[in-house]
């Protein structure tokens, strides 16, 4: 929006609206930094300081939910097999192996109780889950029926060699502290 | 000094729409798809108009003749009762033949129709002063698919025509920047054709499997 | 005066055009993208993008995909406004099936693809801030746009890749105690936006760096297929959300944005970047509306696990950059036959040659950020 001014006020006009919208944002940003300005509290109530908006990450770390899809877990005595979540992962990165249970190898079993008492007609004998592939996406754990593919809250497990991050469910050894959840 | 490649063509382009008056929403007369085949059949005294699908669900369309769709587009862009000043997108789908004794998947829709392999290039078109959209498409071969370019008309057909060629080998005539422009312009292959087969090494790096 | 100088005297100097590369590595492009500028010195004759850095086929994953497993792919295509693009998609199935959307599940929906707007828009804003110079207002965008993220990480898990949006509603309910938190949230925020507004938008220097800068005028704007935030800078009045309706808007009482130059010209950066801001109210206000007007009931229709539609559609919505378009081509089985997304920043950057020819090289990293580009919806 241009207004007719003299070339002189126009050039005093630049200073002092320079130094009045620059100093208004200045104000705001000593403001922050002086008042006692939204203390952050991360979710579970913990409080970090006066002040502060972010927190110290590694030494403080923040709570996050329980359904935060992260790194997946997979509770062997609860599969039944079914085939559900390589079928429907979108990338493909879920590799399932099993056969029929012999009449040696009590065809009967069910799953535990907490896994829905399901039958277990198939000895399973792969799983195997590429979690460099994994996109988070929450599919296979909607329609695994006995709900023993779960995601857990763990998103710190980077490996040096990605063929580390291919986790064989029946043979879980991991370096990492236990899952949480 | 002369600039290394146009890539625009500096055609002069139609005033903007007041959609700021009050009576803009009430002055708008949307057309149906009917009504868009009559008038380019009337204005097109050849046979332009192939065929007008709306037994489908979904979208309705006209499918016109290849030879004068750049006047189509011209007229529908320009007229006074269609107006279209954008357009909303070029897309390009492959057909492949069916061979004998196979029946296209679905009932009732297009797709069973021919039994040759084509091309088909979806023009879709938006008209602010009306608030109409009309979907216009043309079929062609799949050994050689050629068709004149709508860049006289819409800046915006620049970069949706150089994706069709990138991606399924549409020529467009006339376009002044023909080249790919999503895939290395070393690319051997239109990716999106069905037959399609993927290379098993792009300049000795080997596909991770 | 050098030209003149030069034509008097017969110097003879000799000058050659400058190639330079605004490479795909650049933290001011906001992604993978390419601009070969040609340059005089400092005044830029052409400049070129070359895009395709991080083309991840979409579109032919989505052909041997079934229509649920397109959706993560759908996400990560605009992966900083994620619901809106799997709202398009969803849409578009849905008009096929033609089945019946809950009505909560629609005002969940209006809800996550406002708040995620909202989320998007404060990164436009705050990495504009940050290529034009100014580092604070980085910071104060992103302190709020955590408060958004941690919204969306309680209700379906993830932070920036949802996969909440099915084909037939959404996918897990929202809880009593989110929605308050969403509602405190629409309180929290409107005084942090209004300090937003007066650190960044009258600030002397960022006003001199953008306003007048860039000058797209309406018909261009229009001829390149401009929508969005970019078109409604150019001064059109046109908002698909208001004269297209889908998914309830119709129900929600709101303004639409326009550019009318406060400072600066209609068209340049200032009233793009202004645009947006003022967005961010309308957006507050849908929110408020849509939990006042939240019913009890289910989250997802009456559909099957593998949908099977039947026909061909083009379905645009709106999404934080401007019109996402699907032309989704089903023949009745399980996967798609043919889906195109049209995403908005594709044709955003197709005007940047014939914009950027005679300004300053300076200029170009306002433009590209008012612009509003994701490299991920560009690609595909």
């Amino acid at each position: 929006m241009s207004q007719n001014r003299s070339p002189l006020a126009q050039y005093f006009y630049n200073i002092t609206e320079t130094i009045s919208t620059v100093s208004k944002g200045m104000a705001i940003t000593m403001n922050a930094f002086l008042k006692v300005n939204g203390v952050r509290k991360v979710r579970g109530g913990y409080d970090y300081g006066i002040g502060d908006v972010t927190i110290q990450y590694p030494e403080v770390k923040d709570n996050i939910p329980m359904i935060s899809r992260n790194r997946l877990f997979m509770h062997e005595e609860g599969c039944i097999s079914c085939n559900q979540c390589a079928v429907i992962c979108p990338v493909e990165c879920i590799t399932i192996d099993s056969r029929k249970r012999e009449s040696h190898e009590n065809p009967d079993l069910k799953t535990p109780t907490h896994f829905g008492s399901k039958p277990m007609k198939l000895k399973l004998l792969k799983f195997d889950i590429d979690e460099a592939l994994c996109c988070f996406c929450g599919l296979c754990t909607e329609v695994c029926p006995t709900e023993c593919l779960v995601h857990t809250t763990e998103y710190e497990y980077s490996k040096y060699d990605r063929d580390k991050l291919n986790y064989d469910y029946l043979n879980f050894k991991d370096d990492n502290p236990l899952p949480r959840g | 000094m002369s600039l290394p490649r146009m890539t625009f063509k500096p055609t002069p382009v139609p005033a903007a729409p007041n959609l700021n008056s009050p009576s803009a929403a009430t002055n708008s007369q949307p057309k149906t798809i009917d009504q868009v085949a009559d008038a380019l059949k009337k204005a097109f005294q050849n046979s332009s108009v192939l065929s007008v699908e709306k037994s489908h669900k979904g979208d309705p369309y006209v499918v016109v003749n290849a030879d004068n769709l750049f006047e189509v587009i011209g007229f529908l862009r320009d007229d006074a009762a269609f107006q279209c000043q954008l357009l909303q997108c070029i897309s390009a789908t492959d057909f492949l033949p069916l061979k004998a004794g196979e029946t296209a998947p679905g009932a009732s829709t297009p797709l069973e129709k021919d039994t040759d392999g084509r091309i088909e290039v979806l023009y879709a078109l938006w008209s602010f002063t009306h608030r109409h959209q009309i979907l216009v498409k043309v079929c062609l071969g799949r050994e050689n698919p050629k068709i004149k370019s709508i860049c006289d008309f819409y800046r915006a057909a620049n970069w949706y025509e150089r994706e069709c060629w990138d991606l399924l080998g549409v020529i467009f005539e006339g376009h002044p920047d023909h080249q790919r422009i999503l895939l290395p312009p070393d690319w051997v292959g239109h990716p999106l054709r069905k037959d399609y087969v993927f290379p098993q090494e792009y300049n000795g790096m080997k596909v991770p499997l | 005066m050098v030209q003149d100088y030069i034509e008097k005297n017969d110097a003879g100097f000799q000058t050659q055009d400058l190639v330079i590369n605004m490479g795909p590595q650049h933290p001011s492009t906001h992604g993978v993208l390419r601009l070969e500028i040609v340059s005089d010195g400092e005044i830029i004759k052409a400049a070129y993008p070359d895009i395709g850095y991080l083309h991840r086929c979409f579109e032919k994953h989505s052909e041997s995909r079934e229509y649920l497993q397109v959706v993560p792919f759908a996400d990560r295509m605009d992966y900083l406004g994620a619901m809106n693009m799997e709202l398009g998609y969803c849409l578009t199935v849905e008009k096929l099936l033609e089945t019946e959307i809950p009505d909560r599940a629609q005002h969940l929906r209006v809800i996550v693809c406002e708040l995620n707007r909202i989320a998007s828009h404060l990164l436009a804003v705050g990495t504009y801030a940050i290529d034009i110079g100014g580092f604070t207002p980085f910071l104060f965008a992103f302190r709020d746009r955590e408060k958004i993220l941690e919204i969306f990480e309680e209700l379906c898990g993830a932070r920036l890749l949802y996969n909440y949006i099915r084909p037939g509603g959404v996918s897990r309910d929202m809880s009593r105690g989110l929605m308050e938190k969403t509602a405190e949230f629409c309180k929290y925020f409107k005084p942090q936006l209004d300090e937003f507004d007066e650190l960044l938008s009258g600030n002397y220097i960022f006003v001199k760096r953008t306003a007048d800068v860039g000058i797209i005028t309406p018909e261009i704007a229009i001829s390149y297929g401009f929508s969005g935030p970019n078109l409604r800078g150019s001064g059109i009045n046109w908002d698909l959300r208001k004269d297209r309706p889908y998914c309830g808007y119709e129900k929600y009482d709101f303004n639409v944005a326009i550019g009318i130059a406060e400072k600066g010209q209609v068209g340049d950066c200032w009233n793009r970047y202004y645009v947006r801001i003022k967005e961010m109210y309308e957006s507050m206000k849908i929110i408020d509306q849509a939990l006042k007007m939240m019913t009890d009931g289910e989250v997802m229709g009456k559909v099957a696990k593998a949908v099977k539609p039947l026909g061909e559609i083009y379905m645009a919505t709106e999404c934080p950059r401007g019109e996402l378009g699907y032309h989704l081509i089903a023949d009745g089985t399980k996967k798609p036959y043919r889906l195109k997304a049209k995403s908005p920043s594709f044709i955003s950057i197709a005007c940047m040659d014939e914009v950027c020819s005679g300004m300053m090289l300076a200029d170009v990293v306002a433009v590209i950020g008012s612009l509003d580009i994701v490299l991920g919806e560009v690609d595909r």
